[in-house]
């Protein structure tokens, strides 16, 4: 029934997992130790499956465009289950709320139905912190080695992709290209971790904010998230996400040519991120009350972490002009190739090329004009299919502002919902602060579109699509040619 | 961009060609709304209104200075784009300055901006006022106001059919070619026929709202005032509290019948009643019936939620219908204040603004025929997505859409969306929350009249520099964003060429 190739993905999935519950239950033995037992043999059991799962399945000679996103899809379905499986078997949670919580961590939002995050077991908020980190690691390999394939408009540096290739070859580039992000991942990691330490929080609260920074999660262990923490933490937590919510491939070329590479200086998404969160950074801190030092911490934080999607709390979030942006900015997240969600700068970039060159064609219309992001020449079909997406992305985000507007108290709380869930942010504006405390309907609303949104509204692409598979071409060959003769006889 | 290196159609004389034009179309214009300040002069004396002068003086000054500056140009023989363009944008600009000297005169408004406002608001048929209270206000200066949006309907027919669909904004050659029937039944290109043949139909509407209106029991001021702003999809209304003044069934009933109409290409007007069509013509037609499907299913879905907060049935259904009508075809007027709605009715009603009536019609908005459009091509691109090269073109009704006005669709469509976003950021850096900047800016660009939040009624709640921003949204939106813009293009170009001589030396 399932493809192999999603067995085997699944399969990956679990043993990778086990290796984090394993970690949560060491962390959880170190210190409050109520869940060890839990942790130690739902790794096991995970562990074991997996390990069957992925040597026993053959994978398939070919592999079609579509199984290949279906493969993905299903990675991240079962880390949505894996990751709701110990707060449902400690008991820390119901059915409902344990999903919600796996469906946060495993899309990267910091939305959570946890109200007091210091009363659960260490174990369980190590686990939790370490889905998000999982969850952006799939985010990463999702936008650079299976989505370019899509033409989606992500990750275009690549060339355009064949329908069906052969499995092995496929999955060696995959793997080719996921060991570097991996490395650069765990790094970074460390990285932050040992910054936040230096900063003043203690060894627990370092690594868990270190897994949910640098894979612009937002979960905190805290329950006032990073107001809780020192003003030298949070300015660390803003460099380390607005490093989080740059393209991958660029650092990893960047490195790897010891910095003669200059794509990622030259790149056009790259300025207009660094100067989005500057110019928003400024909104915030007018916007504010506070010395000089407060306003400048506390604007850039905020802005960096709604355009990276991440989802800290820094304070609570201003009104006025600053609340239009913060909202504009969330929906359209932060550079392609990265951990973040929402519409990307990218697309920005390539959409307003392409309106420069629709309206000068307006007033020439025989003028042939190429549409440029940066040096790249975007191509014409990848244009067509961007609008296309952007589109879906639209419809799908005002759905799910309705739905939810159905239980809200105000046109804003609904529609930054909406968007905040479909962007994999987490907070709110007006009315609750985040998404996990929405009625239960919208809830369930929310969590689909973290799922879409993650996935790029790819799935509604795939449903919408199930209608194309009858159109036969042969047949409607046949059809145009009977249809000319009978124009012929008479 | 560099659009001066690539000119493909160049004018012979191109600067005289255009100035005369220019100054010929405007000062007609002026001419015909002087012609509209006489006629309220008049009708001040009748209702006693008190602004005789204030009317009559503009009046007869425009009427006869129009005249003259028309007698002494000429229109170019060839138009380009690019000129007919600036000549759309500069009437429009124009004709709403002048209208504003009657405000001003009768000393209406605490300031200049505000009868700028009122102008421009009733001759683009958006229906947002700062007049307040409406009602203590001369009735000859209100049935002047009333007549903006008249005008400014019967200049809006015109640019839809038979300007905007040969220059192709935003895809609307689709127009040209939706028409259905035999090729010798579509519209003259001519300009000047079509037009005739369209005020035609704008009048004989007005008239028949009239009678409609006289019939359910209202005097004649009021049926001639609310005819004004309801076939014109435009929103005043001389009452604070608008249609829901009447309380009747009988005149919502009529009111809504018209603005659908109004909201309907004119061209299937055209088509179904002087060419006999008859309602098949609009039945078969695609968009009528995507138009018609949104109506009932907005007008169902916000009944159900009045009725889910506690509302009668009937009632609910009679507020709902009403409301979606009017703000579907970015009418305006109202028989209730939709910002004390559930917030889920308020989201489907800033869609509706933002999507509007169909093409070719009074209505503003994107335009169904573009969202219809949009819709079919993101729902080919999604199914490509198993078929990544399955050839699939796309269909609307009988005809295929060539793929170069698909792009137009979708270039404009964005481009709404990209200016409404940056009206949205600016006006809510001149001072307003997020969802009274998302409202004013909807409304605004849609041509519609009430915003969100506090504007539920007028645009006060707005600052004064706010309001100017908003002024200039509906001037776009009438305009289909490209006018204002070459419009602003063709002002700026003598400063950036003294720029550049500057910069040079």
């Amino acid at each position: 029934m399932f493809p192999a190739l999603t067995v085997r993905t699944i399969g990956l999935t679990m043993v990778i997992a086990s290796a984090g519950l394993v970690v949560a239950a060491v962390v959880d033995a170190a210190t409050t130790g109520d869940s060890v037992l839990v942790l130690v043999l739902l790794a096991a059991g995970l562990g074991a499956a997996g390990y069957v799962a992925v040597t026993r399945v053959a994978l398939p000679e070919r592999a079609p465009l579509s199984s290949v996103f279906g493969a993905a899809s299903a990675a991240l379905v079962a880390l949505v289950a894996v990751s709701a499986l110990p707060y449902l078997l400690t008991g820390e949670l119901g059915v409902a709320d344990a999903l919600f919580e796996g469906v946060a961590g495993a899309t990267t939002t910091a939305a959570t139905v946890i109200g007091r995050p210091e009363d659960v077991d260490r174990g369980l908020l190590m686990w939790r912190a370490t889905t998000q980190w999982y969850g952006g690691l799939l985010a990463v390999v999702l936008a650079l080695s299976v989505l370019p394939f899509l033409g989606t408009g992500e990750g275009w540096l690549g060339q355009a992709p064949p329908s069906t290739r052969t499995t092995e070859r496929f999955v060696r580039r995959v793997w080719s290209q996921v060991r570097p992000v991996v490395g650069y991942y765990l790094g970074f990691t460390v990285l932050v971790a040992a910054a936040y330490q230096l900063s003043g929080m203690g060894a627990f609260d370092a690594a868990t904010h270190a897994l949910t920074t640098v894979s612009t999660g937002g979960f905190s262990t805290r329950t006032g998230s990073m107001t809780d923490f020192g003003a030298a933490s949070q300015w660390v937590a803003t460099v380390a996400m607005f490093i989080a919510g740059g393209n991958v491939a660029l650092y990893i070329r960047a490195v790897r040519t010891r910095l003669a590479d200059r794509t990622l200086r030259r790149s056009v998404e790259a300025r207009l991120y660094l100067s989005l969160v500057i110019v928003v950074g400024w909104l915030v801190g007018v916007s504010i009350d506070g010395s000089f030092a407060d306003r400048a911490r506390i604007g850039l934080a905020d802005a960096t972490s709604l355009i990276t999607t991440t989802g800290f709390v820094f304070g609570r979030l201003p009104g006025g002009s600053a609340e239009t942006m913060l909202l504009i900015v969330m929906g359209i997240g932060a550079m392609s190739g990265s951990p973040s969600g929402g519409f990307r700068l990218v697309r920005v970039v390539a959409l307003f090329a392409y309106l420069r060159r629709e309206v000068s064609r307006q007033l020439h219309d025989r003028a042939v004009k190429v549409v440029r992001v940066g040096r790249d020449v975007v191509d014409e079909t990848l244009l067509s299919r961007m609008i296309g997406f952007q589109a879906v992305f639209s419809i799908t985000a005002f759905i799910g502002a309705t739905l939810i507007a159905i239980e809200s108290v105000s046109v804003i709380e609904a529609l930054s919902a909406s968007v905040s869930a479909i962007a994999t942010v987490g907070p709110v504006f007006d009315g609750v602060d985040q998404l996990g405390e929405l009625p239960a309907m919208s809830r369930a609303v929310a969590a689909g579109l973290m799922l879409l949104g993650r996935l790029e509204v790819y799935p509604i692409a795939i449903a919408l699509s199930a209608g194309v598979d009858r159109i036969d071409p042969v047949r409607q060959l046949r059809v145009a040619e009977r249809r000319i003769r009978v124009r012929l006889n008479r | 961009m560099s659009d001066s290196e690539i000119r493909i159609r160049p004018s012979a004389s191109p600067r005289t060609d255009t100035g005369s034009t220019v100054v010929h179309i405007v000062a007609l214009g002026v001419a015909a709304v002087s012609a509209g300040m006489v006629v309220s002069a008049a009708v001040d004396v009748v209702v006693d209104g008190g602004d005789f002068a204030a009317l009559v003086g503009p009046g007869l000054v425009g009427g006869g200075g129009g005249l003259l500056a028309a007698r002494r140009t000429r229109v170019a023989k060839r138009l380009t784009p690019r000129i007919a363009l600036i000549t759309v944008a500069a009437t429009w600009t124009a004709v709403s300055v002048w209208g504003a000297v009657p405000y001003l005169l009768a000393d209406i408004f605490p300031y200049p901006d505000d009868a700028l406002l009122e102008a421009v608001s009733g001759f683009t048929g958006t229906g947002s006022t700062v007049l307040v209270p409406i009602e203590g206000t001369g009735r000859g200066i209100l049935f002047w106001r009333q007549l903006t949006q008249w005008y400014g309907g019967m200049g809006v027919v015109v640019l839809a059919v038979a300007v905007l669909p040969f220059i192709g904004v935003g895809g609307m050659e689709l127009m040209r070619s939706e028409a259905p029937g035999p090729t010798a039944d579509r519209l003259t290109p001519r300009v000047g026929e079509t037009a005739r043949r369209l005020w035609l139909i704008y009048v004989v509407l007005t008239v028949g709202t009239i009678v409609a209106l006289l019939v359910t029991g209202l005097s004649v001021y009021d049926a001639v005032a609310h005819a004004f702003s309801t076939v014109s999809t435009g929103g005043f209304s001389p009452y604070d509290a608008s249609i829901g003044h009447f309380d009747s069934v009988a005149v919502e009933g009529v009111l809504v019948v018209v603005m659908l109409l109004g909201g309907t290409s004119f061209t299937l007007h055209w088509l179904g009643f002087a060419r006999r069509g008859g309602w098949r013509t609009y039945w078969e037609d695609t968009n009528f019936r995507f138009y018609m499907a949104l109506f009932a299913i907005v007008t169902v879905l916000i009944t159900a939620s009045l009725v889910a907060d506690g509302g009668p049935l009937v009632g609910s259904g009679r507020t709902a219908m009403f409301t979606v009508a009017s703000l579907l075809t970015e009418t305006g007027v109202s028989v209730a204040d939709f910002t004390v709605f559930a917030p889920v009715a308020q989201i489907l009603i800033v869609f509706i603004m933002m999507t509007g009536g169909m093409a070719g019609s009074t209505a503003g908005g994107m335009k169904l025929l573009r969202v219809h459009v949009l819709f079919l091509h993101a729902l080919r691109e999604a199914k490509r997505a198993r078929h990544p090269r399955a050839v699939l073109p796309l269909r609307l009704g009988r005809s295929v859409i060539s793929e170069p006005i698909v792009a137009r669709v979708a270039g404009f469509v964005m481009l709404y969306v990209a200016i409404g976003i940056a009206g949205v950021v600016v006006v809510s850096l001149l001072g307003a929350h997020t969802e009274l900047a998302i409202g004013g800016v909807a409304t605004a660009m849609g041509n519609s009249g009430p915003g969100l939040a506090e504007a539920g009624a007028n645009l006060l709640p707005f600052t004064r520099p706010a309001r100017f921003v908003l002024v200039v949204l509906m001037l776009v939106g009438r305009l289909e964003i490209l006018a204002v813009a070459v419009g602003i293009g063709a002002l700026l170009r003598p400063l950036s060429v003294a720029a550049r001589r500057v910069l040079a030396r």
